[in-house]
Order: structure tokens, then C-alpha cells, then sequence
């Protein structure tokens, strides 16, 4: 993306070769003056030039804009995540292809903690209930997402404490859930009841409190089984196949099923940009708080290829990133048991 | 031409005809009930540092933040904006701080707002006669319109006929204090953030700390008096977040009002387009959720 300012004019360097060695200064002349004040005048042609090129300069930029904004107008409505059961095949990825991949996907969710946390010392914080973030099931009980996701500080959000100090990551997983089938249903229009299972333990976790400078950022998590069958998710939902390594190819297929803006699951599509140092952007695929650890797809096969962590994309540029498969890959002992 | 980009808590006032400005609820320490405090909040404008020309704002509330932007995977730009906040309040009866941006339009175009924001009326919101606000914007003319930003809202005044160069004037009672930006002819047009918040450039604290900011990461300069220790503690608000600092500005003061306020869906609005550094790094934050504190309201 370019941030900078319109580029000003700087004069050219000419500066080339020795310098030149000074002669003696000349007796200055004196300076004629010129009885019509033609400086007067060729300042003032000046000035009015200028005034004219600021002008046009100005239009131009406003023109810029105003077709910037008409571009994204044109762009903008096609490019947005769409529900997953009434997705148009338009995003880049098929129909068929969601419906294949999207049930094993779900959202991490803090549970109510009312009644929690009232001991001397503690404090609830202020996440109970709130709809969090986004994941994947990779086995029948083990589901992939970010590791920031059990953070113990963020900007707006307060996790439990004790005695002033936020609990750790192993002690906030166990107070989320895993919610899958939070979706509109493609044929009534309502959102379907959720299924929802407990996260019992923290398997890994990257960043943690051992390793906070770690740059591989993502958790794999535990599930329970469900309070009504008693089954675990895998064997509901199904599960995603992991890629065995990173996907390079520039401008290859990618698919993101999330839940953005904690809202209802919902599919985007785009194209990779760049793999670079265990990290994967791109820059056609739209996501919002809430996307954080959904799964990023290789939009032919389905595999995952990496965990969506930031935003970043802009109509006026930049772009989205995760971490790769492969990053996670060389940190992961569970993906190894596989 | 030049924009005003609004994000955070801003209640764009049209109650009383001919009336038309922005009230920025007060969110300085003392927000909330006792026991139910909400994190302080903070007015302020960010406007990128080469954007300014001189200034002599109150100096311990100004302060040059690096943003530090990834332009490609690995690769950082940093970029400097200056933060000029407006002074807390000495009690909840001091007027609002003035802050009036360079504006000749007379004609106020409103194009979306009614649509695009919650509208605080139907939540039986009654305006203060005096509203504890840390700030009014008067609007002039200019056009309003909403914006989506992340999964909240933006909302940008664009002005169009203006003194150059740009002033912004700041009149907390005692004392005016001026920015002044670079004379814009044939440059892109600035783009000023005007910003009620959480301090969001702070770095987030280490387990032991409160998850909130207690200073802005003071560097050159100092931010002398700034520091947030009643900030400290935040509970619960439901799915309010913080909107229930809107009630600084209701008659009532009735928190209870703004606990489940009907915010329309950002995801219907248009994207925000910008250039600024500040809000292009507020867009490249991890993706957890956002609260629903960023938006403003009509």
C-alpha cells in the first residue's frame, strides 16, 4: 500500500563529477533597472500559472477520488463474505465446494461465566457469553485456530483475573465452547441452533506465556463431547484435511470460511499474494473481527493451508495474512500424530 | 477540499432546528457507574506529521505516535502522526472543549447518516441541555456521509471551501489553541482523524497488568498528566460495550437506556476508502472481535 502523500517537487540533483574549483568572485555589476518592472511582470505570469496548475492539480485529484470511490462502488458488494448456505458461487471457490468444506468449521466462544470468578480477588472480566473467534475441527476432537485468541491482554477486553493477574491461556480455554452450525439456513432464512462443545483442554499454543515473542501464531485445542449425544464434533462435523506443506503458487485459489464480525458463518474467496517467512497473505479476501483462526483453504483441494490472523486489506490496498501451514507444521506436535 | 474522519463515540446532534454539530460524550475518568467503570476514553486528533505545519497546542497532550505499517509480508514503513488531544475536563460542568476545522461551505449535506447510524431518539435519549461532552464540533456545511470501518462505522465530513492553510482551533475555556497544516493546493486531500476511544496505540500490557493502557508509551516529549489509573477496571456491559457513555449527554443520565442499543448492520454500508496511517493501522490489527464501542450516532 502506499500511504505517502502526493509526491512534492523536489529539484533534480546535479551533483555529478569533482566539484568544480571556485574561481575568484568578479567586482559584483550593478543591476540594471528596468523602468516597465518587467520582473513584476514575469512574477505575476508566474504566480498565475501556478495558480492554474494548482487548480488543475486539484480537479484532477478530486477527480481520482471521486472515481476511486465509483471503482469500489462497482467492486465493492461482490467482494464481501457471504452467507455459506446461500453463497452464489460467485467468489471465486464453487458452490459444491463449500458445501463440502464448511461444516467442520466453527466458532470459539467464551462461556457464561456468571457465578465464576466471585472469590476474594477475582474478577470476571468482561468476555462472558461473547462470540470470539474462528476455527477448524483437524481430528474428531481437536480443533485449529489462532493462538491469539487466548491472549491475556487486549485493547477493550478484559479476561478474568486473580488477584489483579489474568489467568493463563491453559485456565481461559477451558471457559470457551465450540459452536458449529451457527449459519442462516439457505432454505427458511433463520439462523440454525447452534452445536456446541466444551474446549477441555489447551493442546499447544503459539504465542504463550513461555514463548511471547514466538511470531507462529495459532492454538490447537481439545474438544468434549456434546451434553445431548454424547458425541465428539468430528464424528457430527467432519474434519479438514491439513496440507503436508505451504502453498507458494502466487495467485493461487484460497478460501476463507469464517465468522465475521462474530456474525453468522460465512464464506470469502481470493487469490494468495505472497508466502513469505511463515507467513501467507492476501490481499481479494475480505474478513472482520471475529475471522481470527478461521482456516485458510486451498481453493482447489481444500486443505488447509494456514490460519487466518490479521486484517490489513484496503480498497486502496494492502493485505489480509495468516500463518502457513508449514510454520505451524514445524511447531506442532499434535499435527505430527495425525 | 479536505476530510474530518470520525470514529469512536460521536453523537452527530441535528435535535434543534439550525443546530448542527458533533457532541463528543465525556469518557475521561469518572465515566460509568462506581462499581461498573468503563476504560477511558480519549477526544483526539491524528493528522500524519507531514501534514502539520506549526501548531501550539497544549504540549502535554500532544504527541508524536509511530505507526508502523507492513506494506508487504515483513516489510514496515513507520509513520509518524501526531495526536492532539483534548484536555480532560476539571468536572463534568465545564463546557465542552470547541473545536472548529476551517470550513467557508454553508450548506450541510446530510447523506446517509439516518441510515447508517443508531439513532439515539428511539432509545428515549433526550439532549442535555448540559450534556457532559469534552467536546462540540460545529458543522457549518460540508457533507456527512457513513462509512463502513472493520465491522464498525467512519463517519467523514468532507469540506470542500476552506481558508488555506487548514487551521483547527481548539477553545477549552481558559485558552485557544491552534494546528496548522500545510498549505494543500495540488495535494492529495488531508485527511484529519477525529477519534473518541480507547487509547488504541498503546501497547498491550503484560499478564500482571489490566489489559488496558495506563500511558500512551511516552517517548520524546511526555505526555505529563496523561496517565489513566482510573482507568483501570471494565466489566461488563453487555452487548452495550461501551455505548452507555452516550448517557453523559442524555438528560437522564440513564445509563440503563444505551444497554441494548439497535446498531444497523456496518455490512450494508459502503467501505471506508483512506490514505491515513492511523486508520490504516487500526486495520491491520489481529482479528479478534471488536467491541461495539466504535461507532458514533445521530
Amino acid at each position: 500500500m502506499n500511504y505517502n502523500q502526493a509526491a512534492k517537487l523536489t529539484p533534480p540533483s546535479h551533483t555529478r563529477g569533482p566539484a568544480p574549483v571556485p574561481a575568484p568572485a568578479p567586482a559584483p555589476a550593478p543591476v540594471p533597472v528596468e523602468p516597465y518592472g518587467r520582473q513584476d511582470l514575469v512574477a505575476g505570469a508566474m504566480r498565475k500559472l501556478l495558480d492554474q496548475r494548482a487548480g488543475v492539480a486539484r480537479s484532477l485529484v478530486e477527480i481520482d477520488e471521486q472515481l476511486e470511490y465509483l471503482f469500489y462502488d462497482l467492486s465493492s458488494r461482490k467482494d464481501d463474505p457471504q452467507d455459506v448456505e446461500t453463497y452464489d458461487g460467485t467468489l471465486g471457490v464453487t458452490r459444491e465446494f463449500v458445501n463440502d468444506y464448511e461444516r467442520p468449521i466453527g466458532q470459539l466462544q467464551w462461556i457464561d461465566l456468571t457465578g465464576r470468578f466471585q472469590g476474594s480477588g477475582e474478577d470476571q472480566g468482561n468476555v462472558s457469553g461473547q462470540r470470539w473467534g474462528s476455527g477448524a475441527l483437524i481430528s474428531d476432537d481437536l480443533f485449529l485456530t489462532a493462538g491469539h485468541c487466548f491472549r491475556q491482554a487486549f485493547r477493550s477486553w478484559r479476561v478474568p483475573q486473580r488477584n489483579g493477574m489474568p489467568i493463563s491461556p491453559a485456565e481461559i480455554a477451558p471457559l470457551m465452547c465450540v459452536c458449529f452450525n451457527f449459519q442462516i439456513d439457505g432454505e427458511t432464512g433463520q439462523t440454525r441452533p447452534e452445536v456446541c462443545y466444551p474446549v477441555i483442554e489447551l493442546v499447544e499454543c503459539s504465542p504463550s506465556p513461555d514463548d511471547p515473542n514466538a511470531t507462529v501464531d495459532y492454538a490447537i485445542v481439545r474438544l468434549g463431547r456434546d451434553e445431548k449425544n454424547g458425541t465428539l464434533p468430528g464424528k457430527m462435523f467432519g474434519t479438514l484435511d491439513v496440507a503436508k506443506t505451504d502453498l507458494t503458487v502466487k495467485n493461487a485459489s484460497l478460501c476463507i470460511i469464517q465468522h465475521p464480525n462474530r456474525e453468522e458463518k460465512k464464506v470469502e474467496a481470493g487469490h494468495l499474494l505472497e508466502t513469505r517467512n511463515g507467513r501467507i497473505a492476501y490481499n481479494d479476501i475480505g474478513t472482520f473481527g471475529g475471522a481470527s483462526g478461521a482456516p485458510i483453504l486451498n481453493g482447489i483441494t481444500g486443505e488447509i493451508v494456514g490460519v487466518h490472523i490479521k486484517g490489513g486489506s484496503l480498497p486502496i490496498g494492502g493485505f489480509n495474512s495468516g500463518t502457513t501451514i508449514g510454520a505451524i507444521r514445524a511447531k506442532s506436535k499434535a499435527l505430527v500424530k495425525l | 477540499m479536505y476530510t474530518v474522519n470520525f470514529i469512536g463515540l460521536n453523537y452527530f446532534n441535528a435535535c434543534k432546528v439550525g443546530e448542527r454539530d458533533v457532541l463528543v460524550p465525556n469518557g475521561t475518568p469518572g465515566s460509568g457507574k462506581d462499581d461498573d467503570q468503563i476504560p477511558e476514553h480519549f477526544a483526539s486528533l491524528f493528522i500524519e506529521e507531514d501534514l502539520c505545519a506549526h501548531d501550539d497546542w497544549w504540549p502535554e497532550h500532544k504527541q508524536v505516535r509511530p505507526v508502523r505499517l507492513e506494506i508487504k509480508l515483513g516489510e514496515f514503513r513507520t509513520a509518524n502522526v501526531i495526536e492532539f488531544r483534548i484536555p480532560a475536563k476539571p468536572d463534568p460542568d465545564t463546557e465542552p472543549a470547541g473545536v472548529r476545522f476551517s470550513c467557508r461551505d454553508r450548506t450541510l449535506t446530510n447523506l446517509n447518516l439516518d441510515d447508517g447510524l443508531p439513532k439515539l431518539q428511539t432509545m428515549g435519549f433526550v439532549l442535555d441541555d448540559r450534556p457532559d461532552a469534552i467536546a462540540k464540533v460545529p458543522l457549518p456545511g460540508g457533507a456527512l456521509e457513513v462509512f463502513r470501518f472493520g465491522g464498525a462505522t467512519l463517519v467523514r465530513w468532507v469540506i470542500s471551501d476552506h481558508d488555506d492553510p487548514i487551521t483547527i482551533t481548539a477553545h477549552d475555556g481558559k485558552a485557544t489553541r491552534r494546528v496548522v497544516l500545510k498549505e494543500s493546493d495540488g495535494q492529495v486531500p488531508a485527511e484529519i482523524v477525529f477519534s473518541n476511544t480507547v487509547d488504541l496505540l498503546a501497547p498491550l500490557m503484560s499478564p500482571g497488568g489490566n489489559g488496558q493502557s495506563r500511558s500512551m508509551g511516552v517517548q520524546s516529549g511526555g505526555m505529563a498528566g496523561m496517565n489513566t489509573d482510573a482507568a483501570g477496571s471494565m466489566h461488563n456491559h453487555g452487548s452495550a460495550g461501551h455505548f452507555v457513555l452516550y448517557a453523559k449527554l442524555d438528560k437522564d443520565r440513564n445509563e440503563q437506556k444505551f444497554e441494548s442499543p439497535k446498531i444497523p448492520d456496518a455490512m450494508k454500508l459502503k467501505p471506508a476508502l483512506f490514505s491515513n496511517a492511523y486508520l490504516a493501522y487500526l486495520s491491520s490489527l489481529d482479528e479478534t472481535p471488536d467491541p461495539p464501542c466504535s461507532g458514533g450516532c445521530c
